[in-house]
């Protein structure tokens, strides 16, 4: 006998992750999935984000890494509530990971949650974890033909930070065809290029992101940075 | 890479639906994946297979649809459809698009077979 199911296979993930979701909205937490490459800078990335937003607004962060406690304790030293996932050899997190460590961060305090994904560029796409925002880091030392390799990350993604123009007079990427390359995936990219190490271009990275904090009603720019 | 948890998430469906059919025996399984979805099928039955080795779902066969992407392009608003990545526009040969379909992962229907008494 045939039975038809016509089922989404990501069905249970979906479902905790929408639950996740309301829970973040209930709050009125504002959730971004960090997503990127090995090595594309997310970890410093973060930690220059934090260092200007922590001031006034309530941050709080998940670190996913395969193995270790090294990323959360880079984090733990900016003085932000930091929960630690070891996927112990998974290359992506799902949403029953994000699920599980909720109960360790007072969300009723926070403003805004970092979710630092596994380092990879391809699956943990396929997994929902809730988010508001996913935002993809890519530094130029990958090369510039990541985006039309790896499509499906920057398909879904809000915001893509183009890390380490310091390293472009180095490298053969053409940061203009690279954007162009990027925006042809999805038009609605916002594309911040940036240097973490030369502390280059994040002002307007922190204006998108303080935007996407404002609360219904509120003065924009009322919270500073 | 990702295949073993698409695997286990896709049992978790399988298994509700055999239990519900009281099936004893699933021979196959069809599936429909998008061309984006980021999924091997090799690896995918690889996985299939290692996961459900002595249970109903043991040597059932995965046939995998491949859904082509579904775009407009944005400079001449021409909808086409891609089977392959990269892809352009058939009409003006850009590469900017909106994209509609490509990334689905469906379970589509399964065969097998039922106890007596169902």
């Amino acid at each position: 006998m045939i039975i038809d199911l016509n089922r989404k296979m990501m069905e249970s993930n979906d479902t905790v992750a929408a639950d996740n979701r309301q829970k973040f909205r209930q709050h009125q937490v504002k959730v971004i999935n960090l997503l990127g490459s090995p090595g594309a800078g997310k970890t410093s990335f973060l930690e220059a984000t934090l260092a200007a937003l922590t001031r006034n607004y309530k941050v709080g962060v998940i670190e996913g890494d395969l193995a270790t406690a090294l990323d959360a304790e880079r984090i733990a030293k900016l003085g932000v509530p930091v929960v630690q996932i070891n996927t112990k050899g998974g290359c992506h997190l799902d949403g029953a990971m994000i699920r599980e460590v909720l109960s360790q961060f007072d969300l009723a305090s926070l403003e805004l949650l970092v979710i630092e994904n596994v380092g990879n560029l391809v699956c943990p796409s396929t997994f929902d974890l809730g988010e508001d925002h996913k935002v993809v880091v890519l530094s130029v030392a990958e090369g510039g033909d990541k985006p039309v390799k790896y499509p499906r990350t920057f398909l879904e993604a809000s915001a893509v930070i183009i890390n380490k123009i310091d390293l472009l007079p180095f490298t053969d990427v053409d940061l203009e065809a690279l954007k162009n390359d990027l925006l042809s995936i999805n038009p609605n990219l916002e594309l911040f290029p940036v240097s973490c190490r030369e502390k280059q271009g994040l002002t307007p990275w922190y204006e998108w992101l303080q935007a996407q904090l404002k609360l219904p009603g509120e003065e924009p720019g009322s919270h500073g940075l | 890479m990702h295949e073993l948890a698409l695997a286990q998430e896709m049992l978790v469906i399988l298994n509700e639906e055999a239990a519900r059919h009281r099936l004893k025996k699933v021979t196959g399984i069809t599936l429909e994946v998008g061309v984006l979805a980021n999924v091997v099928p090799e690896a995918l039955s690889f996985a299939f297979e290692a996961l459900t080795g002595d249970t109903i779902f043991e040597g059932a066969t995965l046939v995998l649809h491949k859904i082509p992407v579904k775009a407009v392009c944005q400079d001449c608003g021409e909808s086409y459809t891609a089977l392959q990545i990269p892809f352009f526009c058939p009409q003006c040969k850009s590469n900017k698009a909106s994209i509609l379909a490509g990334t689905e992962l469906h379970i589509v229907n399964l065969m097998g077979e039922a106890h007596d008494d169902y």
